[in-house]
């Protein structure tokens, strides 16, 4: 806000516990529960657990700390997004430009997460409804295959998913509207008690199946954790595993600084954050690990597994997992129940995230150009609204893909290193130590003061330029090597817009920039 | 389940599991933020 005038009052944290449910809420997402048995499984199962548990004390915990300590601080010069907070760092005209990516990332995410969020909700209601029933592999494939592509028609109207959409962005908006301890804060007090709920009931499930004739619940966890001690040698393993840690904390997005900014300057940052770190890990390596790939395994064998986490993801969470739930014993009512609490549980997942997605720029908007809440909740959400259609439409040939790696992945990192070299470096390792302990309820050791310093930003690089010239890295991928003839359109369009909203981004934090010389200009 | 994976598991469940043990113990222990 301008130095010449005092910052209105911002909203607050109801309450401690509310806060780190939604900082938690933030960080557990769908990749909790549906990107992590996949990366352990492909990259040394056990093995996977050592440059994991590494990354997560250099990168992981650190830079949820830099985060939190970033947000704070802006949140005190009322900067809720990252060009103010980076130029509460840095005096140099080029600093607030480089917050554009707190504000691009978490928007763009958040237009395609909510979408693939409301497939979890569509997914929920269809396990009650029964659509799916009796489908064997293939014809479950074909039915969220046919779900992403609406011109083949083969399972679902068109209509399905946009009505889905639609109803899941209404959500958001609501929940975003009512503000900050109101809408937030209270969604997470009881989205997240809930997820935790729903996922200890159907481990529970999951871990006490009786053996079928080609696996078991015991078999599952032994793929998942036996290591694989030759995956230790190869630098994918360990890039896999740092970048997990990057998704699954929401670390390098924007997100975290927003939340974090409507702190008080001597609330606790420094056991809050290890805390959220902490039960995001619960969450994934208790919870995650335990659920889909047990699960799998029991009824489709290691091998069936394996392949079936090869095809990604979703196939795990949308084709397997139903596959699953009808063969649980206990019939119809069973199945039901156990998909309502899977789907249920990764769209209160995913709509903890996404509504965290949407803060840095309703904070941009209200508070450098004085909008209110409510126009800019809408304002959001009708560009979530126009953009995520397209999304619908133009799935199968790459759109989304493109904004996944690009904002998803890739920016992550260039996010995440540009905000620690500012808050270590050019804010100086000394300011930040303190700035950290301000309100402290633990004093942080020491050597994470130097691993921040020297070890997170050096890590940080080296995953920047692995991620810029592997074989299905940056590089090939903007010159569209890996991709088909086919496709090529589809994802330079895509690519285009996300252009636009960078462009038009970086314009209106000039506009934000000007208004606010004017006003100190006027107040002179 | 083979021993080393079990193992594995373990020491993965008692990491994480304690980390969020500790950090709640002490956040209930913790005064009331005073602003």
């Amino acid at each position: 806000m301008s130095a010449s005038a005092p910052a209105p009052a911002r909203e607050a944290w109801g309450s401690r516990i509310g806060l780190i449910l939604a900082m938690a809420g933030n960080a557990v997402g769908l990749g909790n529960f549906l990107r992590f048995p996949r990366q352990a499984v492909e990259n040394g199962g056990g093995t996977f657990m050592i440059p994991y548990f590494i990354a997560f004390l250099l990168v992981g915990i650190p830079l949820m700390w830099i985060e939190w300590g970033l947000g704070r601080r802006g949140g005190t010069r009322g900067e809720g997004s990252t060009p103010g907070m980076f130029e509460a760092l840095w005096k140099h005209p080029v600093a607030k430009y480089l917050g554009v990516l707190g504000l691009f990332m978490p928007l763009v995410v958040l237009i395609y997460y909510t979408y693939i969020e409301s497939w979890t909700l569509a997914w929920t209601v269809f396990s009650i409804s029964g659509a799916y029933r009796g489908l064997d592999q293939e014809g479950m494939r074909a039915f969220l295959s046919s779900y992403q592509n609406i011109r083949e028609q083969s399972v679902h109207a068109p209509w399905v998913p946009f009505a889905f959409f639609f109803v899941t962005l209404g959500a958001n908006i609501w929940i975003l509207s009512r503000g900050l301890t109101a809408g937030i804060e209270r969604l997470a007090k009881v989205a997240m008690p809930l997820l935790f709920l729903f996922a200890a009931m159907l481990v529970f499930r999951v871990l006490t199946l009786p053996a079928t004739a080609v696996g078991s619940p015991a078999e599952g966890l032994n793929f998942m954790f036996s290591p694989d001690w030759g995956a230790l040698g190869n630098p994918t393993v360990w890039l896999a595993a740092a970048g997990q840690i990057f998704f699954t904390l929401s670390v390098g997005m924007g997100t975290l600084q927003a939340y974090a900014s409507y702190l008080k300057k001597k609330d606790d940052i420094a056991l809050s954050g290890l805390a959220t770190s902490a039960t995001n890990e619960t969450a994934e390596v208790v919870l995650g690990g335990s659920l889909a790939i047990p699960a799998v395994v029991t009824f489709f064998g290691v091998s069936g597994a394996v392949a079936i986490a090869r095809a990604g993801g979703y196939d795990l969470g949308f084709v397997a997992m139903p596959l699953v739930f009808q063969q649980l014993p206990g019939g119809a009512a069973i199945a039901i129940l156990a998909g309502v609490l899977w789907f249920g549980l990764l769209f209160f997942a995913g709509i903890t995230s996404s509504v965290a997605m949407a803060t840095p720029c309703l904070s941009f908007m209200t508070e450098h150009f004085g909008w209110s809440r409510r126009r800019a909740v809408l304002a959001v959400g009708a560009v979530a609204l126009l953009l995520g259609t397209l999304h619908i439409l133009y799935y199968t040939g790459g759109f989304l893909d493109e904004w996944d790696y690009w904002a998803g992945t890739f920016g992550l990192v260039v996010l995440a290193l540009i905000e620690s070299v500012l808050f270590m470096w050019v804010f100086g390792p000394d300011n930040a130590w303190e700035e950290l302990h301000h309100g402290a309820l633990i004093r942080l050791p020491v050597v994470f003061k130097y691993v921040m310093t020297y070890v997170t930003p050096v890590f940080l690089i080296v995953m920047m330029v692995w991620w810029t010239v592997s074989a299905d890295g940056a590089l090939p991928r903007l010159l569209m090597h890996t991709f088909p003839e086919s496709e090529h359109a589809t994802r330079w369009s895509s690519r285009a817009v996300m252009l636009g909203i960078l462009v038009l981004q970086l314009w209106l934090i000039r506009a934000a920039w000007q208004r606010r010389a004017r006003r100190k200009g006027g107040a002179a | 389940m083979s021993d080393t994976a079990m193992l594995f598991m373990g020491l993965a469940w008692t990491f994480v599991l304690g980390l969020t043990g500790w950090c709640y113990y002490r956040l209930i222990r913790a005064p009331r933020s005073k602003g």
